[in-house]
C-alpha cells in the first residue's frame, strides 16, 4: 500500500478510529491491531511477502529469549550468528543471488569456462533490507546487553512490522521503538496537529516535487542518447530533487503517521542539501541508516580508534557495503566508492566534524563562502548519483562523457518552467525551515492561524493540481 | 481528541473548498500558463465533430469501436463503395472501460449491424485516463460521465472535472487545435496525409489490467445481449508484443478475431503516421483488405 494512495487515505483514518476509539484502553489490543494492521499493510503488496516477515519474526523473538537466558559467551556468539545468518541469508537470497550468479558467471565465462546455471526469476519483497536491519539490531543489541529481549510476541510482531516505516524506514532501534510499545499511549493533540503537519509537507514532497522531476529525470535518463550535455546535466539536478523529496517525503509521512499512533521515530533527514561538507551531509542523509552503520559495523571494525589507514579502510568498507545494501547493481558500489572518496579529504584533514551547527543558524541568509560551498557539496553529490540512477556503470559513463563534452554549452532543450518554480518554492521553504525537525514544523507560527491555515491550504491545493504521474516510492526496491 | 477532529474537519472542509474555488476561478489559465494537472485542449482525434455527427445518424450497417488505431484506420469511402454505411466512433486512447460508456450511450440509437471491435493490446495495459480526459472534453455530461470519472481515482480527471464545471457555468467551448494534416472525414474517420519520421519502439510486454479485462468481456456480453455480431480486429503498428501467443489465445476465445499485423505487411517507411498509427495510404490498404470481409459476414448474419 503506498503512502500516496487512494487506499492508504481510507486505510489510515480507519486504524485511527479503531486505535483511538476501540481499543483506546486496552494497550495489548492496541499493539494487536498495530500488528494486524501493518500485516495488512504490507500484504497489499504481495501476501506471499508475509510468510517471510512472520517467519524472520519468529525467529528472532525466540533467539532474543534465548540469548537472554544465556550465559556461555561461545552460545551466545552461536546464536546472534544464526540470526544474522537467517536475517541476511534471506536478503541475501532475494536480494543479490542473481548478482552473484551472473558475476560468476562473466567471471567464468572471461576464463574460457561456462557455467550452465540460469538466474532465477526472484521478486524482491518490499523493504526487506530495512525490517532486516531493524530487526537485526534487535538481536546484536540484546547480546551486547544493551536491551532486554522482550516476551510478548505481539508487541515484538509490532515493533518488527510497524506498518508507517516497515517498507522504507526510518530504520529504528529496538532500544528506540520497543519500549514505546510496553507504554500507554496517551492521544496529545499537539503531537497528533504535529504529524498531520508532517505528512501534508511529507506528501508535497513526493507527490509534487519528487513525482514530478521523476517525469523529467526519467524521460532524459532513459534516453540519454538524444540529449546535450547540458541537458543530461539537468537531468541529474532533478534526479537528486527526485530522490531527496521522494525519500524524506516518505521518512516525513511515516514519522508524521508515527506521531498520530502516539509514537515518536527518529530523524531521518536533516535538509541535506544545505550541507557544506560531505561529512555534513551524511551526517543528514538517510541519517537512520547511517548511524545504524557506524554503530553495527564501522565501531566494529575499530572505528576511528586505529591509525589513518585504519580509518580509511573502514570509511571505504562502510560506503561500499552501503552502496551494495542499495541493490544489486556495480552503480550502486561505485556510488558508495565515489562518496568514500568525497569524504576521504575531510577526514585525513580531520575536518569531517567541522560543520555540526546548522547552516546560517543566527542569520538569514549563508555567507558566500557558505553557500561556495554548499554548491560544491550538492554537485559532487548529483555527480555521484549519476552512478545511482543510471542503468549500468556504461550508461553512467557516457552520460558523462556527454555533460563534459562541448554539448555542455548548449541551452538545455528540457527546462519545465513550472516544476522549477515549484522546486524553488520548495529549496525556499526548506531554507526557512532548515533549524527545524522539518520545513514546515514551525513555520509561520508567529504569523496569525488564519495565515498558517492559509499556507496550509496552498500546499494542499498544490498537491491536487501538481501531482507528479504516481509513482512508487524510490527506496521500496531497496 | 474532539478539537482535533473538528480542526481536521474545518480543515479539510476549508481546503476542499479553496481548492474547488481555485480551479473553478483560475482552472483555464492554470491549465494554459503552467503545467497544472487539468484537462488539456485535445489535439487530435477530432471527438467532439465525431460525437455531435453520430447523434445524426439513422441508420447504420457497420459500427466501429476502439482508440485511435479505429478512427485512423478504416476509411469510410472506400467501405461506401461496398455499400456499407460505417461510422466510427473510436476516440483516443479508448480503453474498455470508455467503449462501455460509449457502447451505453450509442448503441441503442445507432442499432449497427455489425460492430468491429478494434483491441489495440495497450489498452488494456492504460489506467484509461488519458481517454477519460478526452472524453470529458469532448463529451455532454451525464451522470455516466461523471461516474466514470470519479471511479478513475486520478486527481487530473477529478481537476478536469471541476475545471468543465466552469466551462459549464460560463457556456465556454473547448477549443480543439488539430494539426493541419489531419482532416476529418465523415464517418468518424481522421485521414493524416503524410509520413512522419519516427523512432521505433522496443517490443512489449502485454500485462493487461483486471479492470480492463472486465470491461472488456462486459462490453462483449453487452453486444451479444443485442444480438449483434462482431468481429474483433487489430491494426497494424510497428513492433510487437513478447507474450503475442497469449495475446492471440485470450481474443481467439473472445470472438472471431482478425490481427491484421499478421494479415497484411505494410511497409513502415510508407504507410504510418508514427510507430502505430497507420497514415491515410496505410489505412486505405487497410479499409480495402477488410472490407470484403465485413460484405460476407454481414451476408452471413442475413441483413
Amino acid at each position: 500500500m503506498l503512502f500516496n494512495s487512494l487506499d492508504f487515505a481510507i486505510f489510515l483514518p480507519i486504524v485511527f478510529i479503531l486505535y483511538w476509539f476501540v481499543f483506546n484502553n486496552n494497550l495489548k489490543w492496541q499493539n494487536a491491531l498495530i500488528a494486524v494492521s501493518s500485516y495488512i499493510f504490507y500484504g497489499w503488496w504481495d501476501w506471499r511477502f508475509l510468510s517471510l516477515i512472520l517467519f524472520s519474526t519468529i525467529i528472532d523473538y525466540l533467539i532474543g529469549i534465548a540469548l537472554s537466558k544465556e550465559y556461555s559467551l561461545s552460545k551466545k556468539k552461536i546464536l546472534l550468528w544464526v540470526s544474522i545468518s537467517i536475517n541476511l541469508g534471506f536478503l541475501g537470497f532475494f536480494k543479490y543471488y542473481n548478482f552473484f550468479l551472473d558475476n560468476f558467471k562473466s567471471a567464468f565465462s572471461f576464463f574460457g569456462n561456462e557455467i550452465n546455471s540460469n538466474s532465477l526469476d526472484i521478486i524482491l519483497p518490499v523493504g526487506i533490507s530495512f525490517y532486516t536491519f531493524q530487526t537485526l539490531s534487535y538481536t546484536i543489541d540484546i547480546y551486547r546487553g544493551k536491551l532486554k529481549p522482550t516476551t510478548n510476541f505481539i508487541s515484538f510482531a509490532a515493533f518488527v512490522s510497524f506498518f508507517p516505516q516497515l517498507v522504507a524506514g526510518p530504520i529504528e532501534r529496538a532500544t528506540n521503538l520497543l519500549p514505546q510499545f510496553y507504554r500507554k499511549r496517551k492521544f496529545e493533540y499537539s503531537q497528533a496537529v504535529d504529524g498531520l503537519r508532517q505528512i501534508l509537507w511529507g506528501l508535497f514532497k513526493k507527490i509534487v516535487i519528487a513525482d514530478n522531476c521523476a517525469e523529467y529525470a526519467n524521460m532524459i535518463f532513459n534516453h540519454s542518447d538524444d540529449y546535450s550535455g547540458s541537458t543530461l546535466f539537468i537531468g541529474a539536478i532533478f534526479f537528486a530533487f527526485q530522490i531527496y523529496g521522494d525519500f524524506s517525503g516518505y521518512s516525513d509521512i511515516a514519522i508524521g503517521t508515527s506521531r498520530l499512533f502516539g509514537f515518536n521515530l527518529m530523524r531521518n533527514f536533516a535538509f541535506p542539501y544545505f550541507s557544506r561538507d560531505i561529512a555534513e551531509f551524511w551526517r543528514r542523509w538517510h541519517i537512520s541508516l547511517s548511524t545504524w552503520f557506524r554503530d553495527y559495523l564501522y565501531i566494529p571494525l575499530g572505528g576511528s580508534r586505529g591509525g589513518t589507514w585504519m580509518k580509511v579502510r573502514n570509511t571505504f568498507i562502510i560506503f561500499i557495503v552501503s552502496g551494495f545494501w542499495h541493490g544489486a547493481n556495480w552503480t550502486f558500489l561505485i556510488w558508495g566508492f565515489l562518496n568514500a572518496l568525497y569524504f576521504l579529504p575531510v577526514l585525513l584533514a580531520k575536518r569531517n566534524r567541522m560543520n555540526l551547527e546548522v547552516v546560517a543558524y543566527n542569520s538569514s541568509l549563508p555567507s558566500l563562502k557558505e553557500f561556495f560551498n554548499i554548491v560544491l557539496t550538492f554537485a559532487l553529490t548529483t555527480f555521484a548519483w549519476i552512478f545511482f540512477r543510471a542503468e549500468n556503470v556504461g550508461h553512467a559513463f557516457n552520460i558523462l562523457k556527454e555533460i563534459f563534452s562541448n554539448s555542455f554549452l548548449k541551452i538545455p532543450t528540457v527546462l519545465p518552467f513550472m516544476i522549477i518554480l515549484l522546486t524553488i518554492f520548495f529549496i525556499i521553504v526548506e531554507w526557512l525551515g532548515r533549524r527545524d525537525e522539518y520545513a514546515i514544523e514551525k513555520l509561520g507560527f508567529k504569523t496569525s492561524r488564519y495565515a498558517r491555515w492559509g499556507f496550509y491550504m496552498f500546499i494542499a491545493t498544490l498537491i491536487f493540481l501538481f501531482d507528479g504521474k504516481e509513482q512508487a516510492f524510490i527506496y521500496f526496491q531497496f | 481528541m474532539r478539537s482535533f477532529l473538528l480542526n481536521l474537519l474545518l480543515f479539510i472542509v476549508f481546503v476542499v473548498i479553496t481548492y474547488f474555488i481555485g480551479i473553478l476561478m483560475v482552472g483555464d489559465i492554470l491549465m494554459r500558463r503552467t503545467n497544472a494537472n487539468i484537462m488539456y485542449e485535445p489535439e487530435s482525434g477530432f471527438n467532439a465533430i465525431r460525437f455531435s455527427e453520430a447523434n445524426e445518424i439513422e441508420e447504420l450497417d457497420v459500427l466501429f469501436i476502439g482508440s485511435s488505431h479505429s478512427y485512423r484506420s478504416f476509411d469510410p469511402r472506400i467501405l461506401n463503395q461496398y455499400k456499407l454505411r460505417t461510422f466510427n466512433l473510436g476516440t483516443s486512447s479508448q480503453t474498455h472501460v470508455q467503449t462501455n460508456y460509449i457502447l451505453n450511450e450509442y448503441l441503442n440509437e445507432l442499432n449497427p449491424k455489425l460492430i468491429v471491435y478494434e483491441v489495440y493490446p495497450n489498452t488494456f495495459m492504460s489506467d484509461g485516463v488519458e481517454s477519460t480526459l478526452n472524453l470529458l472534453s469532448s463529451h455532454d455530461m451525464d451522470f455516466s460521465l461523471a461516474k466514470m470519472s470519479i471511479a478513475t481515482g486520478d486527481l487530473t480527471v477529478y481537476n478536469s472535472f471541476i475545471n468543465i464545471i466552469s466551462y459549464k457555468i460560463t457556456g465556454r467551448k473547448v477549443k480543439e487545435n488539430y494539426p493541419t494534416e489531419e482532416k476529418y472525414i465523415n464517418g468518424g474517420y481522421v485521414e493524416t496525409v503524410g509520413i512522419t519520421n519516427f523512432s521505433k519502439v522496443k517490443d512489449k510486454y502485454w500485462k493487461p489490467r483486471q479492470e480492463q479485462l472486465n470491461a472488456f468481456e462486459e462490453n462483449l456480453e453487452l453486444i451479444k445481449a443485442r444480438n449483434i455480431p462482431y468481429i474483433l480486429v487489430e491494426a497494424p503498428y510497428t513492433y510487437n508484443y513478447l507474450n503475442r501467443d497469449e495475446i492471440d489465445k485470450y481474443l481467439n476465445d473472445k470472438g472471431e478475431f482478425y490481427n491484421y499485423n499478421k494479415l497484411i505487411k505494410l511497409d513502415e517507411n510508407i504507410y504510418f503516421k508514427d510507430y502505430h498509427h497507420l497514415n491515410h495510404a496505410g489505412a486505405a490498404i487497410l479499409t480495402t483488405t477488410i472490407a470484403p470481409v465485413l460484405v460476407k459476414k454481414m451476408t452471413q448474419t442475413n441483413y
